[in-house]
Formats: structure tokens, C-alpha cells, sequence
């Protein structure tokens, strides 16, 4: 939220009054919004989806109090039309010099010995973020990967009857617990730095 | 926009790969901004992509793609070694119950005694019976503490590392410590080799491989059909693959070491009854 501290208080305002009247439901509206944006840029693999949301966020602040928009999607379209603009910026920048992504990783396939030691430096981080799992969660994850290629989707089907929930539920569960650890790894690899 | 979730998952795959056309990516930058797609879904199709990556299920235009594209940042990068970590992991954790199972029962004949012993002296019954129940308890807490896969997958790099070292010169080692061993014979009826393995806390193993064998090898453990621990990548030399492995992983019972070459042929097999 760095970025957002510079932003100027009558532009967070002018936003906060398109998403909503009521200021309490557009603080809401504000971090669904951010959290929205944070997805987009994820989706893009952008390295850090929270600053370009953020930068996205005060250009539209900064502008959007000269705009009138007569529906959701037209501010959606809108805001989408800055978050194109911040990626493409950041990739054109990243593209001139890899070398600025903060989180910056050998090519994959290029050379297996730098590779095998990046995959072992997460070993200890992953192993620690297994330990701070609730039992279930950490069981379900390691039996899920229990069997490869053919085997596995006969397995997860079977593992999910077991459990008493469909395939997709099982998938989704399984997913919320990757994403625990995903943010517990990238924690852990920060504070070993 | 999506009218189908199996269209959505189809659009999204593209997407990530970098082979939509622009409708289906605006389409997509749309759904993500209204809400129409979580970051479940997303994670959940991410994820899909990475593992028919690594279990070669990709065909071959989108292997390309997803090389090319979906690799391109450091942030999917770190979410495809974040996978392999932890597919390494949940394997070991295979493994350990393969260990667990491969434990050894207490022969009858020592119960038959201590049944007899106890016949005698029924008032130790009672102490005794305390006695093995907190030995038992202790042992499975044991057992539990000893069965975090994470620390397996550790072990298995640090002994990755140590095989790294150069073993060439046997004068070195101390000679209890090692155990050679050759490969089993395909057609052989003759009987498997019992090998009292040593009390040493690492076993070298020298594995004779044929000539003109492939040098580059993975070297998987067995017990009771089911993988204990693996070590990957060996080199052999002189037709010999010389392995360090902890002699703790090793329970009494039949055990199977197969030597795996890198290029894909078939495994160098060696059996032999652990005492």
C-alpha cells in the first residue's frame, strides 16, 4: 500500500464517491476492487500484482473525477483500461531488464543443476509450511499427490468419493490449501533472505 | 461472456498458454475485473498446466507454448518449483509409510518365552505391561516425529549432496562400512544374497553396472514393493556406481536397489535380503 499513501485525498474521495455513496460500502467496493486487480496482474504473472493494482488504482483516482458513468460494467471497462496500460508498462520494462523482477528465477529447462537448487532452497520453507498445516489440510494435500498421470485421476475420484464431496470440491479444496502455502513459502524464502 | 464452465476452464488454459485471441483475452480480463473468475479457479487451472507439464501430458504445440509463455515470470516460476517441491514432498511421504510398513513383526518364538517367563512371574505382569506401553508410546511418537516427509526429502538432499563428493578412492572409507553388490540375473531361480549390513551410520554401497552403461543414474530403494528413499543424479565410474545411503532407512526384509539411467533405458536391478 506504499503507493497509495501519496495518493492525494480529494482523488481517493472523488473515487470512493463513483463506487459507492455510502462511504463505508465504497471502502468495501475499494478493496474488492484492489483485490480484483491483484487478480488481473496475478493472471498476467506479473511479480508483484499488489504494487501494479495500487498504481492502477491512483491513476484512476486521479482521473475519475471528471468522468460520469452510467452503469457498473462502463466503470469496470474503465478501470480495465488503466490495468491494461500499468501491464504493458511493466512488461516492457521487465522485457529491457529481467533482471529488475524482485523475484527473479533462472528459465526453466535451461539449466537442471540451477534449477534442482531452486526447487531444494524451497524443500526446508515448503517442509516448515507443512508442519504449520492443520493435520486434515496437510493430509489431504500429500495423499492428493500420492499417484502420477493415469493413475491419478482414478485416485482423486476415489479420494473425493472417500471424503464424502465431488471432484471439483475436492480440486478447490485442495487449491485453497496450495495457496495457504504458497503465501507461507514466499514468507518464509523473505524472512531466510 | 462464459457460458459454460467447461468453456471457461478452455479459455482460461488459453489464456495462461498465451494462445487466446484477443476476444477470449478480453473476455477473460473482463470476467477477472467483474469477478466472474476467483482465484481459485484460477490457481486450480495454473496448476492443471504444471502438472501435465511435468507428467508430459501437454502436446507437444502447447509444451511449447507454456515454455515460452507461461514460464516467462519469475512469479510462475516460483509457483512450478513451489509444485515440484511439493510433489517431491507428498512422494516421500509415500515412501515413509512404505517404511513403516516394512517393519519388522517380533518372531513367535520370542513371544513364546517372554509368554512363559511372565507365566512364572505374574507379578511383573503388571510393571511390564506399564513398562511396553509407554516403550510402545514413545516408539509410535517416535516413529510420528521421525515421519515428516519434508525431513526424508531433506535427508535425501543431503545425501544427494554428500554422493556429490568424490568416492573414488576406497582407501578413505572405512572398509566395514561397505557392502558390493551385483545385479540380480533376469532368469536366475538361484536364491537371493542375505547381506548382514553394517551398524556403520552410512553404507557405501559399489554396484557393479554392465559395460558401456550409461554413467548418469537415479538410484531408487525399495522394501516391500514400495519405494524408501531415492537419490538422484549418480555418477557411475569404471562400471561402478558407488552410493553413500543412511543405514537408518533400512529395515531387516527383502530389498530391491534399481539403478535408473537418465537417458531413459531400462533399470540395473540388484536384490538381496537385508539382516
Amino acid at each position: 500500500m506504499k503507493k497509495e499513501s501519496s495518493l492525494r485525498k480529494e482523488s481517493l474521495d472523488a473515487l470512493l464517491r463513483v463506487l459507492d455513496s455510502d462511504p463505508n460500502r465504497a471502502g468495501e467496493q475499494y478493496v474488492q476492487l484492489r483485490r480484483r486487480l491483484i487478480l488481473y496482474f496475478a493472471s498476467f504473472s506479473a511479480s508483484d500484482p499488489e504494487d501494479l493494482s495500487d498504481e492502477t488504482l491512483d491513476r484512476v483516482a486521479v482521473r475519475v473525477g471528471d468522468q460520469t458513468f452510467r452503469s457498473e460494467p462502463a466503470f469496470r471497462s474503465y478501470v480495465l483500461g488503466f490495468a491494461r496500460n500499468v501491464r504493458l508498462e511493466y512488461f516492457k520494462k521487465l522485457a529491457k531488464n529481467p533482471i529488475l523482477d524482485e523475484a527473479y528465477l533462472p528459465e526453466i529447462g535451461v539449466a537442471a543443476a540451477e534449477l534442482d537448487a531452486v526447487v531444494d532452497g524451497r524443500l526446508e520453507c515448503l517442509s516448515k509450511c507443512l508442519d504449520d498445516l492443520q493435520t486434515p489440510d496437510r493430509e489431504l494435500i500429500l495423499v492428493y499427490y500420492r499417484y502420477e498421470k493415469s493413475e491419478c485421476i482414478q485416485f482423486r475420484k476415489n479420494l473425493a468419493r472417500r471424503i464424502g464431496i465431488s471432484v471439483d470440491a475436492l480440486h478447490t479444496r485442495v487449491s485453497r490449501i496450495r495457496l495457504k502455502i504458497r503465501g507461507c513459502i514466499l514468507r518464509c524464502l523473505k524472512k531466510n533472505v | 461472456m462464459f457460458a459454460a464452465m467447461n468453456g471457461k476452464s478452455i479459455d482460461l488454459r488459453k489464456f495462461l498458454l498465451g494462445s487466446a485471441d484477443t476476444a477470449v483475452v478480453a473476455s477473460v480480463e473482463d470476467a477477472i475485473i467483474e469477478g466472474g473468475i476467483t482465484e481459485t479457479e484460477l490457481e486450480i487451472a495454473e496448476h492443471t498446466l504444471i502438472e501435465e507439464y511435468l507428467e508430459e501430458r501437454l502436446l507437444p504445440p502447447e509444451k511449447r507454448l507454456f515454455d515460452r509463455n507461461f514460464l516467462a515470470s519469475s512469479a510462475r516460476r516460483e509457483i512450478f518449483m513451489q509444485t515440484v517441491a511439493l510433489r517431491r514432498i507428498a512422494k516421500a511421504a509415500e515412501r515413509l509409510e512404505a517404511h513403516d510398513a516394512t517393519s519388522v513383526p517380533v518372531p513367535a518364538g520370542i513371544l513364546a518365552t517372554l509368554a512363559g517367563f511372565f507365566r512364572s512371574r505374574p507379578r511383573l505382569v503388571i510393571a511390564s505391561a506399564a513398562l511396553l506401553i509407554s516403550v510402545v508410546v514413545v516408539g509410535v511418537w517416535m516413529n510420528f516425529r521421525d515421519a515428516r516427509p519434508g525431513e526424508l526429502v531433506l535427508l535425501e538432499q543431503r545425501y544427494a549432496e554428500i554422493n556429490r563428493s568424490d568416492i573414488s578412492d576406497l582407501s578413505k572409507i572405512d572398509r566395514n562400512s561397505i557392502v558390493t553388490v551385483f545385479p540380480t540375473r533376469l532368469r536366475s531361480s538361484s536364491k537371493i544374497t542375505e547381506i548382514k549390513l553394517p551398524e556403520s551410520t552410512d553404507i557405501v554401497f559399489r554396484l557393479s553396472i554392465p559395460p558401456n552403461a550409461t554413467p548418469r543414474f537415479r538410484l531408487k530403494i525399495e522394501q516391500a514393493n514400495r519405494g524408501i528413499f531415492v537419490l538422484s543424479p549418480l555418477t557411475a565410474h569404471d562400471d561402478e556406481l558407488r552410493v553413500i545411503v543412511p543405514r537408518s532407512i533400512f529395515s531387516p526384509g527383502a530389498v530391491r536397489i534399481l539403478a535408473e539411467p537418465l537417458n531413459g533405458e531400462p533399470p540395473v536391478i540388484y536384490d538381496f535380503v537385508a539382516v
